[in-house]
Protein backbone atom coordinates (compact mmCIF):
# COMPACT_ATOMS: atom_id res chain seq x y z
CA UNK A 1 0.00 0.00 0.00
CA UNK A 2 1.29 3.46 -0.86
CA UNK A 3 0.61 6.54 1.22
CA UNK A 4 0.44 9.79 -0.80
CA UNK A 5 0.90 13.24 0.67
CA UNK A 6 0.75 16.60 -1.10
CA UNK A 7 2.32 19.64 0.56
CA UNK A 8 4.07 22.81 -0.43
CA UNK A 9 7.41 21.87 1.09
CA UNK A 10 8.98 18.52 1.97
CA UNK A 11 11.91 18.56 4.41
CA UNK A 12 13.98 15.38 4.62
CA UNK A 13 15.70 14.95 7.98
CA UNK A 14 15.01 16.05 11.55
CA UNK A 15 18.47 17.23 12.59
CA UNK A 16 19.24 20.86 13.38
CA UNK A 17 18.77 22.01 9.79
CA UNK A 18 15.43 20.24 9.43
CA UNK A 19 14.37 21.71 12.76
CA UNK A 20 15.42 25.29 11.84
CA UNK A 21 13.71 25.18 8.44
CA UNK A 22 10.58 23.58 9.94
CA UNK A 23 10.24 26.29 12.61
CA UNK A 24 10.75 29.12 10.14
CA UNK A 25 8.38 27.80 7.47
CA UNK A 26 5.71 26.94 10.07
CA UNK A 27 5.85 30.48 11.42
CA UNK A 28 5.12 31.69 7.89
CA UNK A 29 2.14 29.32 7.52
CA UNK A 30 3.75 27.23 4.77
CA UNK A 31 2.17 23.79 4.49
CA UNK A 32 4.94 21.31 4.95
CA UNK A 33 5.92 17.81 5.93
CA UNK A 34 9.12 16.60 7.60
CA UNK A 35 10.15 13.01 6.87
CA UNK A 36 12.76 11.27 9.03
CA UNK A 37 14.42 7.99 8.01
CA UNK A 38 15.17 6.91 11.57
CA UNK A 39 12.77 5.64 14.18
CA UNK A 40 11.78 7.29 17.45
CA UNK A 41 13.86 4.71 19.31
CA UNK A 42 17.57 5.42 19.03
CA UNK A 43 19.44 2.29 17.87
CA UNK A 44 21.49 0.79 20.67
CA UNK A 45 23.70 -1.47 18.56
CA UNK A 46 24.95 -1.75 15.00
CA UNK A 47 22.51 -4.57 14.17
CA UNK A 48 19.61 -2.21 14.70
CA UNK A 49 21.02 0.06 12.03
CA UNK A 50 21.50 -2.42 9.24
CA UNK A 51 20.93 0.07 6.48
CA UNK A 52 24.06 1.97 7.35
CA UNK A 53 27.42 0.33 6.82
CA UNK A 54 30.50 2.44 6.44
CA UNK A 55 34.22 1.93 6.37
CA UNK A 56 37.32 4.14 6.37
CA UNK A 57 40.93 3.89 5.36
CA UNK A 58 43.16 2.98 8.30
CA UNK A 59 45.82 5.62 7.91
CA UNK A 60 45.94 9.24 6.88
CA UNK A 61 48.82 10.04 4.61
CA UNK A 62 51.50 12.36 5.85
CA UNK A 63 54.95 12.50 4.32
CA UNK A 64 56.44 12.71 7.78
CA UNK A 65 54.56 10.06 9.68
CA UNK A 66 51.81 7.48 9.36
CA UNK A 67 48.83 8.78 11.30
CA UNK A 68 46.13 6.45 12.44
CA UNK A 69 42.73 7.46 11.11
CA UNK A 70 40.08 7.48 13.80
CA UNK A 71 37.27 9.09 11.89
CA UNK A 72 33.98 8.77 13.73
CA UNK A 73 31.63 7.40 11.14
CA UNK A 74 30.78 4.82 13.63
CA UNK A 75 27.46 3.73 14.82
CA UNK A 76 27.66 6.24 17.69
CA UNK A 77 27.78 9.33 15.53
CA UNK A 78 25.82 8.47 12.44
CA UNK A 79 22.60 7.29 13.91
CA UNK A 80 19.43 7.16 11.90
CA UNK A 81 17.09 8.37 14.56
CA UNK A 82 14.52 11.06 15.21
CA UNK A 83 16.48 14.28 15.78
CA UNK A 84 19.43 12.93 13.78
CA UNK A 85 22.91 12.44 15.15
CA UNK A 86 22.47 15.59 17.25
CA UNK A 87 19.38 14.28 19.04
CA UNK A 88 21.20 14.44 22.36
CA UNK A 89 22.99 17.68 21.67
CA UNK A 90 24.49 19.18 24.80
CA UNK A 91 24.23 22.87 24.05
CA UNK A 92 27.76 23.57 22.89
CA UNK A 93 27.99 26.78 20.88
CA UNK A 94 30.69 28.40 18.81
CA UNK A 95 29.79 31.74 17.29
CA UNK A 96 30.24 32.98 13.73
CA UNK A 97 33.61 34.56 13.25
CA UNK A 98 35.21 36.55 10.48
CA UNK A 99 37.35 33.55 9.63
CA UNK A 100 34.23 31.50 8.88
CA UNK A 101 33.74 33.44 5.66
CA UNK A 102 37.18 34.47 4.52
CA UNK A 103 39.28 31.37 3.95
CA UNK A 104 40.62 30.79 0.43
CA UNK A 105 42.68 27.72 -0.39
CA UNK A 106 45.02 27.17 -3.31
CA UNK A 107 43.30 25.09 -6.01
CA UNK A 108 39.87 25.83 -4.51
CA UNK A 109 39.58 29.53 -5.40
CA UNK A 110 35.86 29.32 -6.22
CA UNK A 111 35.06 27.08 -3.28
CA UNK A 112 34.61 30.01 -0.86
CA UNK A 113 31.67 31.68 0.87
CA UNK A 114 31.84 34.68 -1.49
CA UNK A 115 28.96 37.02 -0.63
CA UNK A 116 27.10 34.58 1.63
CA UNK A 117 26.77 35.96 5.17
CA UNK A 118 25.15 34.34 8.21
CA UNK A 119 25.55 37.08 10.80
CA UNK A 120 21.96 38.31 10.55
CA UNK A 121 20.69 34.88 11.66
CA UNK A 122 22.78 34.91 14.83
CA UNK A 123 20.04 35.91 17.27
CA UNK A 124 17.39 33.76 15.57
CA UNK A 125 19.58 30.64 15.79
CA UNK A 126 20.63 31.21 19.39
CA UNK A 127 16.97 31.50 20.34
CA UNK A 128 16.15 28.32 18.40
CA UNK A 129 18.89 26.58 20.41
CA UNK A 130 17.70 27.90 23.80
CA UNK A 131 21.03 29.64 24.16
CA UNK A 132 20.33 33.35 24.28
CA UNK A 133 23.87 34.42 25.00
CA UNK A 134 24.12 37.15 22.44
CA UNK A 135 27.44 38.76 23.23
CA UNK A 136 30.29 36.48 22.25
CA UNK A 137 33.09 39.03 22.20
CA UNK A 138 35.98 37.70 24.37
CA UNK A 139 36.81 41.21 25.61
CA UNK A 140 33.25 41.82 26.75
CA UNK A 141 32.97 38.40 28.42
CA UNK A 142 36.31 38.96 30.18
CA UNK A 143 35.17 42.36 31.44
CA UNK A 144 31.93 40.97 32.82
CA UNK A 145 33.76 38.17 34.64
CA UNK A 146 36.47 40.48 36.02
CA UNK A 147 39.16 38.68 34.04
CA UNK A 148 42.09 40.41 32.43
CA UNK A 149 43.14 38.73 29.21
CA UNK A 150 46.90 38.81 28.56
CA UNK A 151 48.06 40.12 25.18
CA UNK A 152 48.62 37.40 22.62
CA UNK A 153 51.37 37.08 19.98
CA UNK A 154 50.51 37.44 16.25
CA UNK A 155 48.49 34.50 14.91
CA UNK A 156 46.69 33.79 18.19
CA UNK A 157 43.36 35.35 19.22
CA UNK A 158 40.83 34.69 21.93
CA UNK A 159 37.58 32.94 21.11
CA UNK A 160 34.51 32.12 23.22
CA UNK A 161 32.69 28.83 23.74
CA UNK A 162 29.32 28.63 25.42
CA UNK A 163 27.26 25.89 27.00
CA UNK A 164 23.55 26.65 27.35
CA UNK A 165 21.64 26.25 30.59
CA UNK A 166 18.77 24.21 29.26
CA UNK A 167 20.03 22.78 25.98
CA UNK A 168 17.56 21.95 23.30
CA UNK A 169 16.86 18.22 23.11
CA UNK A 170 15.76 17.73 19.53
CA UNK A 171 14.32 14.28 20.02
CA UNK A 172 12.00 15.50 22.77
CA UNK A 173 10.91 18.39 20.57
CA UNK A 174 9.96 16.07 17.69
CA UNK A 175 8.26 13.52 19.96
CA UNK A 176 5.94 16.30 21.11
CA UNK A 177 5.22 17.16 17.48
CA UNK A 178 4.47 13.49 16.74
CA UNK A 179 1.78 13.42 19.42
CA UNK A 180 -0.52 15.36 17.11
CA UNK A 181 -3.11 12.74 16.23
CA UNK A 182 -5.17 14.38 13.48
CA UNK A 183 -3.94 13.11 10.13
CA UNK A 184 -4.53 16.36 8.27
CA UNK A 185 -2.48 18.29 10.86
CA UNK A 186 0.37 15.77 10.98
CA UNK A 187 3.56 17.38 9.77
CA UNK A 188 6.25 14.95 11.00
CA UNK A 189 6.65 11.35 9.87
CA UNK A 190 9.35 9.06 11.18
CA UNK A 191 10.73 5.70 10.06
CA UNK A 192 10.53 6.34 6.30
CA UNK A 193 13.80 6.42 4.38
CA UNK A 194 14.25 8.28 1.12
CA UNK A 195 14.68 5.79 -1.73
CA UNK A 196 13.77 7.42 -5.03
CA UNK A 197 12.45 10.42 -6.96
CA UNK A 198 9.37 11.21 -8.99
CA UNK A 199 9.78 13.44 -12.08
CA UNK A 200 7.50 15.19 -14.49
CA UNK A 201 9.36 16.22 -17.67
CA UNK A 202 12.68 16.22 -15.78
CA UNK A 203 11.19 18.38 -13.03
CA UNK A 204 11.31 16.84 -9.57
CA UNK A 205 7.75 16.65 -8.29
CA UNK A 206 7.95 14.03 -5.58
CA UNK A 207 10.09 11.95 -3.25
CA UNK A 208 9.57 8.28 -2.60
CA UNK A 209 10.17 6.85 0.89
CA UNK A 210 9.92 3.32 2.33
CA UNK A 211 9.73 2.08 5.92
CA UNK A 212 11.18 -1.14 7.35
CA UNK A 213 7.88 -2.99 6.74
CA UNK A 214 8.05 -2.18 3.02
CA UNK A 215 5.28 0.41 3.09
CA UNK A 216 5.85 3.26 0.68
CA UNK A 217 5.21 6.96 1.05
CA UNK A 218 5.20 9.41 -1.84
CA UNK A 219 5.39 13.10 -0.98
CA UNK A 220 4.56 15.51 -3.78
CA UNK A 221 5.62 19.08 -3.17
CA UNK A 222 6.66 22.32 -4.83
CA UNK A 223 9.94 22.51 -2.93
CA UNK A 224 12.23 19.93 -1.36
CA UNK A 225 14.91 20.42 1.25
CA UNK A 226 17.63 17.83 1.91
CA UNK A 227 18.69 18.10 5.57
CA UNK A 228 20.19 14.65 5.90
CA UNK A 229 23.78 15.42 6.86
CA UNK A 230 27.05 15.25 4.93
CA UNK A 231 26.89 11.68 3.69
CA UNK A 232 23.23 11.23 2.80
CA UNK A 233 22.90 14.68 1.19
CA UNK A 234 25.77 13.76 -1.16
CA UNK A 235 24.34 10.28 -1.83
CA UNK A 236 20.96 11.63 -2.92
CA UNK A 237 22.35 14.62 -4.82
CA UNK A 238 24.44 12.17 -6.84
CA UNK A 239 21.47 9.87 -7.21
CA UNK A 240 19.40 12.77 -8.50
CA UNK A 241 21.85 13.26 -11.36
CA UNK A 242 21.87 9.51 -12.07
CA UNK A 243 18.06 9.39 -12.07
CA UNK A 244 18.12 11.99 -14.84
CA UNK A 245 20.85 9.98 -16.60
CA UNK A 246 23.33 12.83 -16.16
CA UNK A 247 26.82 13.05 -14.73
CA UNK A 248 27.57 15.53 -11.94
CA UNK A 249 29.48 18.51 -13.39
CA UNK A 250 33.24 18.06 -13.66
CA UNK A 251 35.12 19.98 -10.94
CA UNK A 252 31.98 20.28 -8.83
CA UNK A 253 33.77 18.38 -6.04
CA UNK A 254 30.54 16.53 -5.28
CA UNK A 255 31.33 13.78 -2.72
CA UNK A 256 34.66 15.27 -1.63
CA UNK A 257 34.69 15.98 2.06
CA UNK A 258 36.52 17.77 4.87
CA UNK A 259 36.55 16.69 8.47
CA UNK A 260 37.12 18.46 11.75
CA UNK A 261 40.45 16.96 12.75
CA UNK A 262 40.44 16.47 16.51
CA UNK A 263 43.94 16.04 17.87
CA UNK A 264 42.57 15.97 21.42
CA UNK A 265 45.20 16.03 24.19
CA UNK A 266 48.27 17.16 22.33
CA UNK A 267 50.32 18.43 25.27
CA UNK A 268 50.36 19.14 28.98
CA UNK A 269 52.06 21.58 31.33
CA UNK A 270 52.37 22.37 35.02
CA UNK A 271 51.41 25.60 36.73
CA UNK A 272 53.93 28.34 36.32
CA UNK A 273 54.59 31.26 38.64
CA UNK A 274 51.49 33.03 37.33
CA UNK A 275 47.99 31.64 36.88
CA UNK A 276 46.04 32.07 33.68
CA UNK A 277 42.61 33.70 34.20
CA UNK A 278 40.05 31.15 35.38
CA UNK A 279 37.88 31.68 32.31
CA UNK A 280 40.77 30.39 30.15
CA UNK A 281 41.74 27.47 32.40
CA UNK A 282 38.33 25.90 32.53
CA UNK A 283 34.63 26.37 32.00
CA UNK A 284 33.38 29.32 33.97
CA UNK A 285 29.96 29.28 35.56
CA UNK A 286 28.10 32.39 34.66
CA UNK A 287 24.86 33.86 35.79
CA UNK A 288 22.73 36.82 34.88
CA UNK A 289 25.97 38.79 34.84
CA UNK A 290 26.38 37.83 31.19
CA UNK A 291 22.81 38.04 30.02
CA UNK A 292 19.44 38.40 31.77
CA UNK A 293 18.19 35.07 30.49
CA UNK A 294 21.49 33.23 30.89
CA UNK A 295 21.12 31.48 34.18
CA UNK A 296 23.91 29.23 35.42
CA UNK A 297 25.28 28.57 31.96
CA UNK A 298 28.96 28.08 31.26
CA UNK A 299 31.56 29.90 29.20
CA UNK A 300 35.15 29.33 28.30
CA UNK A 301 37.67 31.49 26.49
CA UNK A 302 40.06 29.53 24.32
CA UNK A 303 42.78 30.34 21.80
CA UNK A 304 42.07 30.56 18.10
CA UNK A 305 45.04 30.16 15.79
CA UNK A 306 44.93 31.46 12.25
CA UNK A 307 47.47 32.96 9.91
CA UNK A 308 44.94 34.64 7.67
CA UNK A 309 43.55 33.68 4.31
CA UNK A 310 44.67 30.33 2.99
CA UNK A 311 45.66 28.41 6.09
CA UNK A 312 43.56 26.04 8.12
CA UNK A 313 42.59 27.22 11.57
CA UNK A 314 42.66 25.60 14.97
CA UNK A 315 41.38 26.12 18.49
CA UNK A 316 43.47 25.28 21.49
CA UNK A 317 41.58 24.80 24.72
CA UNK A 318 43.25 24.55 28.13
CA UNK A 319 41.67 22.10 30.54
CA UNK A 320 42.51 21.24 34.12
CA UNK A 321 43.73 17.67 34.44
CA UNK A 322 41.03 16.12 36.61
CA UNK A 323 42.50 12.61 36.58
CA UNK A 324 46.09 13.26 37.51
CA UNK A 325 46.42 10.34 39.94
CA UNK A 326 44.46 7.91 37.76
CA UNK A 327 46.54 8.87 34.74
CA UNK A 328 49.78 8.32 36.64
CA UNK A 329 48.79 4.70 37.30
CA UNK A 330 47.70 4.23 33.69
CA UNK A 331 50.95 5.70 32.42
CA UNK A 332 53.02 3.07 34.29
CA UNK A 333 51.19 0.28 32.47
CA UNK A 334 50.68 1.84 29.03
CA UNK A 335 54.24 1.57 27.61
CA UNK A 336 54.13 -2.21 28.20
CA UNK A 337 50.91 -2.41 26.18
CA UNK A 338 52.52 -0.33 23.43
CA UNK A 339 50.04 2.43 24.19
CA UNK A 340 50.80 6.13 24.37
CA UNK A 341 50.93 7.69 27.80
CA UNK A 342 48.69 10.62 28.71
CA UNK A 343 50.51 13.86 29.51
CA UNK A 344 50.08 13.92 33.27
CA UNK A 345 50.36 17.57 34.10
CA UNK A 346 48.27 20.20 35.87
CA UNK A 347 46.76 21.29 32.56
CA UNK A 348 46.13 19.60 29.22
CA UNK A 349 45.86 21.27 25.83
CA UNK A 350 43.01 20.08 23.62
CA UNK A 351 43.33 20.93 19.94
CA UNK A 352 40.66 20.92 17.26
CA UNK A 353 41.34 22.03 13.73
CA UNK A 354 40.11 22.88 10.26
CA UNK A 355 41.46 21.03 7.26
CA UNK A 356 42.23 22.34 3.77
CA UNK A 357 39.86 21.10 1.05
CA UNK A 358 41.37 17.99 -0.47
CA UNK A 359 40.37 16.20 -3.66
CA UNK A 360 41.79 12.92 -2.37
CA UNK A 361 39.36 12.97 0.53
CA UNK A 362 36.12 11.52 -0.80
CA UNK A 363 33.02 9.42 -0.32
CA UNK A 364 32.41 6.27 -2.32
CA UNK A 365 28.94 4.80 -2.45
CA UNK A 366 28.47 1.09 -3.00
CA UNK A 367 25.22 -0.82 -2.81
CA UNK A 368 25.45 -1.83 0.83
CA UNK A 369 28.38 0.15 2.03
CA UNK A 370 29.72 3.70 2.09
CA UNK A 371 33.47 4.22 2.16
CA UNK A 372 35.05 7.35 3.54
CA UNK A 373 38.55 7.84 2.31
CA UNK A 374 39.76 10.62 4.57
CA UNK A 375 42.93 12.42 3.63
CA UNK A 376 44.57 15.61 4.91
CA UNK A 377 47.26 17.77 3.37
CA UNK A 378 50.57 17.12 5.06
CA UNK A 379 51.18 20.86 5.32
CA UNK A 380 48.07 21.20 7.50
CA UNK A 381 49.97 19.36 10.24
CA UNK A 382 52.83 21.85 9.92
CA UNK A 383 50.35 24.65 10.60
CA UNK A 384 48.88 22.81 13.60
CA UNK A 385 52.38 22.26 14.98
CA UNK A 386 53.27 25.91 14.44
CA UNK A 387 50.14 27.05 16.31
CA UNK A 388 51.05 24.79 19.22
CA UNK A 389 54.60 26.20 19.34
CA UNK A 390 53.23 29.74 19.44
CA UNK A 391 50.91 28.91 22.32
CA UNK A 392 53.66 27.06 24.19
CA UNK A 393 56.04 30.02 23.74
CA UNK A 394 53.37 32.42 24.98
CA UNK A 395 52.69 30.30 28.07
CA UNK A 396 56.37 29.82 28.89
CA UNK A 397 57.53 33.39 28.39
CA UNK A 398 54.70 34.76 30.54
CA UNK A 399 55.44 32.23 33.30
CA UNK A 400 52.04 30.59 32.95
CA UNK A 401 53.60 27.19 32.27
CA UNK A 402 56.54 25.01 33.15
CA UNK A 403 57.40 21.47 32.01
CA UNK A 404 55.54 21.89 28.70
CA UNK A 405 55.46 18.39 27.18
CA UNK A 406 53.92 16.91 24.03
CA UNK A 407 51.81 13.78 24.18
CA UNK A 408 53.89 11.99 21.55
CA UNK A 409 57.40 12.50 20.23
CA UNK A 410 57.82 15.16 17.58
CA UNK A 411 58.97 14.35 14.05
CA UNK A 412 61.53 16.55 12.34
CA UNK A 413 60.83 19.36 14.80
CA UNK A 414 57.06 19.22 14.40
CA UNK A 415 54.34 18.03 16.75
CA UNK A 416 52.52 15.42 14.67
CA UNK A 417 49.94 13.19 16.36
CA UNK A 418 50.09 9.42 16.08
CA UNK A 419 46.34 9.21 15.59
CA UNK A 420 43.73 11.71 14.59
CA UNK A 421 40.01 11.72 15.23
CA UNK A 422 37.44 12.97 12.77
CA UNK A 423 34.78 15.11 14.35
CA UNK A 424 31.95 13.16 12.65
CA UNK A 425 31.26 16.26 10.59
CA UNK A 426 31.75 15.20 6.99
CA UNK A 427 31.52 18.65 5.48
CA UNK A 428 31.57 20.10 1.98
CA UNK A 429 30.20 16.98 0.30
CA UNK A 430 27.86 19.09 -1.86
CA UNK A 431 29.88 22.31 -1.70
CA UNK A 432 28.65 25.77 -2.51
CA UNK A 433 30.95 27.48 -5.01
CA UNK A 434 30.79 31.06 -6.28
CA UNK A 435 30.31 29.76 -9.86
CA UNK A 436 27.14 27.94 -8.64
CA UNK A 437 28.23 24.76 -10.36
CA UNK A 438 26.23 22.57 -7.93
CA UNK A 439 24.26 24.88 -5.65
CA UNK A 440 23.73 28.62 -5.55
CA UNK A 441 23.94 31.12 -2.67
CA UNK A 442 20.40 30.16 -1.60
CA UNK A 443 21.54 26.50 -1.47
CA UNK A 444 19.29 25.64 -4.43
CA UNK A 445 20.54 22.83 -6.65
CA UNK A 446 21.46 24.24 -10.08
CA UNK A 447 20.22 21.04 -11.71
CA UNK A 448 16.91 21.06 -9.80
CA UNK A 449 15.73 24.56 -9.06
CA UNK A 450 13.12 23.44 -6.54
CA UNK A 451 15.51 21.38 -4.42
CA UNK A 452 17.66 22.79 -1.61
CA UNK A 453 20.68 21.03 -0.12
CA UNK A 454 21.50 22.53 3.28
CA UNK A 455 23.68 21.90 6.28
CA UNK A 456 27.41 21.37 6.67
CA UNK A 457 27.35 19.40 3.39
CA UNK A 458 27.04 22.77 1.61
CA UNK A 459 30.10 24.34 3.28
CA UNK A 460 32.77 25.35 0.75
CA UNK A 461 35.41 25.32 3.50
CA UNK A 462 34.80 23.66 6.79
CA UNK A 463 35.86 26.36 9.22
CA UNK A 464 36.64 25.14 12.66
CA UNK A 465 34.24 23.91 15.18
CA UNK A 466 31.46 24.17 16.04
CA UNK A 467 29.48 24.09 12.75
CA UNK A 468 25.98 24.00 14.28
CA UNK A 469 25.25 27.71 13.84
CA UNK A 470 26.55 27.89 10.27
CA UNK A 471 24.69 24.69 9.30
CA UNK A 472 21.43 26.04 10.71
CA UNK A 473 21.98 29.35 8.92
CA UNK A 474 22.07 27.54 5.55
CA UNK A 475 18.65 26.03 6.35
CA UNK A 476 17.28 29.46 7.31
CA UNK A 477 18.59 31.03 4.08
CA UNK A 478 16.87 28.29 2.07
CA UNK A 479 13.66 28.68 4.11
CA UNK A 480 13.69 32.44 3.49
CA UNK A 481 14.08 31.78 -0.23
CA UNK A 482 11.08 29.41 -0.20
CA UNK A 483 9.00 32.01 1.65
CA UNK A 484 9.90 34.59 -1.00
CA UNK A 485 9.00 32.21 -3.84
CA UNK A 486 5.73 31.00 -2.29
CA UNK B 1 84.63 -20.13 40.70
CA UNK B 2 83.92 -23.52 39.19
CA UNK B 3 84.35 -23.08 35.44
CA UNK B 4 83.01 -26.54 34.76
CA UNK B 5 79.65 -25.78 36.30
CA UNK B 6 76.94 -25.48 33.64
CA UNK B 7 74.39 -22.67 33.74
CA UNK B 8 70.98 -23.90 34.81
CA UNK B 9 68.08 -23.54 32.38
CA UNK B 10 66.17 -21.61 35.04
CA UNK B 11 69.05 -19.13 35.41
CA UNK B 12 69.39 -18.81 31.66
CA UNK B 13 65.70 -17.90 31.31
CA UNK B 14 66.01 -15.43 34.19
CA UNK B 15 69.06 -13.66 32.67
CA UNK B 16 67.56 -13.69 29.21
CA UNK B 17 64.29 -12.17 30.33
CA UNK B 18 66.03 -9.60 32.54
CA UNK B 19 68.17 -8.48 29.61
CA UNK B 20 65.09 -8.32 27.39
CA UNK B 21 63.11 -6.19 29.87
CA UNK B 22 66.13 -3.93 30.46
CA UNK B 23 66.54 -3.39 26.69
CA UNK B 24 62.84 -2.67 26.40
CA UNK B 25 62.95 -0.05 29.17
CA UNK B 26 66.12 1.56 27.79
CA UNK B 27 64.49 1.77 24.37
CA UNK B 28 61.51 3.64 25.80
CA UNK B 29 63.69 5.83 27.99
CA UNK B 30 65.87 7.06 25.14
CA UNK B 31 63.25 7.16 22.45
CA UNK B 32 62.10 10.54 23.82
CA UNK B 33 65.44 12.16 23.17
CA UNK B 34 65.87 11.22 19.51
CA UNK B 35 66.75 14.15 17.28
CA UNK B 36 65.98 13.58 13.64
CA UNK B 37 65.96 16.91 11.84
CA UNK B 38 66.29 16.93 8.08
CA UNK B 39 69.07 18.80 6.27
CA UNK B 40 66.99 21.93 5.52
CA UNK B 41 65.87 22.39 9.10
CA UNK B 42 69.38 21.77 10.36
CA UNK B 43 70.69 24.43 8.01
CA UNK B 44 67.96 26.89 8.99
CA UNK B 45 68.77 26.63 12.70
CA UNK B 46 72.55 26.78 12.14
CA UNK B 47 72.23 29.83 9.90
CA UNK B 48 70.06 31.61 12.44
CA UNK B 49 72.44 30.84 15.28
CA UNK B 50 75.54 31.79 13.27
CA UNK B 51 74.46 35.44 13.44
CA UNK B 52 74.94 35.55 17.24
CA UNK B 53 77.50 34.37 19.72
CA UNK B 54 76.14 33.21 23.06
CA UNK B 55 78.96 33.00 25.59
CA UNK B 56 77.37 33.16 29.02
CA UNK B 57 74.26 31.84 30.74
CA UNK B 58 73.01 35.42 31.02
CA UNK B 59 73.26 35.87 27.25
CA UNK B 60 71.54 32.53 26.76
CA UNK B 61 68.62 33.61 28.95
CA UNK B 62 68.17 36.74 26.86
CA UNK B 63 68.45 34.80 23.60
CA UNK B 64 65.85 32.25 24.81
CA UNK B 65 63.45 35.06 25.65
CA UNK B 66 64.00 36.65 22.23
CA UNK B 67 63.45 33.32 20.44
CA UNK B 68 60.25 32.57 22.38
CA UNK B 69 58.88 35.97 21.44
CA UNK B 70 59.85 35.61 17.79
CA UNK B 71 58.66 32.07 17.16
CA UNK B 72 62.20 30.69 16.80
CA UNK B 73 61.37 27.43 18.51
CA UNK B 74 61.23 23.79 17.63
CA UNK B 75 60.01 20.56 19.17
CA UNK B 76 62.69 18.03 20.10
CA UNK B 77 61.32 14.76 21.40
CA UNK B 78 58.42 15.93 23.54
CA UNK B 79 59.91 19.26 24.60
CA UNK B 80 59.96 22.76 23.14
CA UNK B 81 63.43 24.16 22.52
CA UNK B 82 64.51 27.58 21.32
CA UNK B 83 67.07 27.84 18.53
CA UNK B 84 69.36 29.44 21.13
CA UNK B 85 69.22 26.36 23.39
CA UNK B 86 69.86 24.04 20.45
CA UNK B 87 72.97 26.02 19.50
CA UNK B 88 74.24 26.51 23.05
CA UNK B 89 73.85 22.88 24.15
CA UNK B 90 75.03 21.53 20.76
CA UNK B 91 71.90 19.46 20.22
CA UNK B 92 72.40 19.26 16.44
Amino acid sequence: MTWDIKKEVCIVGTGFCGYAAYKKLKENNIKLIVVEGGEVKTPTNAEEQKNYKASTNNFISSNKKRIKNKIEISFRDRQFTLGGSSARWAGYIKPFEKSTFTNVFEGFEEQVWGGVRFDKYNEEILNLLNSPNLDFSPESIAKKTDSKLPNLPPGLEYTVYSWATTPLRLKEYWINRLKIEKKDKKDVITGYKLIDFKFNNEKLIGLKFRNNDGQELIVEAKYFMFCMGGIENARFTKKLFMAKKKEPPINSNLCNFQEHPHLYYVAGFNKGEKLLPKIIRNRYNVSKLIHNSFNNGQLNISFKAWDGIGTPKATLMIQENQNKFKNRIKNIIKPFLNKITIPNYDYLIVMRCEQSPNKKSNLKFEENKTSLNWDIESKDFSHYSDYLRRLASFLIINNYAKDFTLKVNSTNGEAIPSSIFGGAHHMGTVPYTTNNILINEKFRLTENDNTYVVGSSAFPTSGFENPTLAAMATALIAADDIILRS
Amino acid sequence: MDHNKKILRRDFIFYFLSAFILAFLIKYKFKEDEINFDYELNKKIKNYNSSRDIKSKKELKKAIEYDLKNNKTIFVGKKLYTFAEIGYYGLL
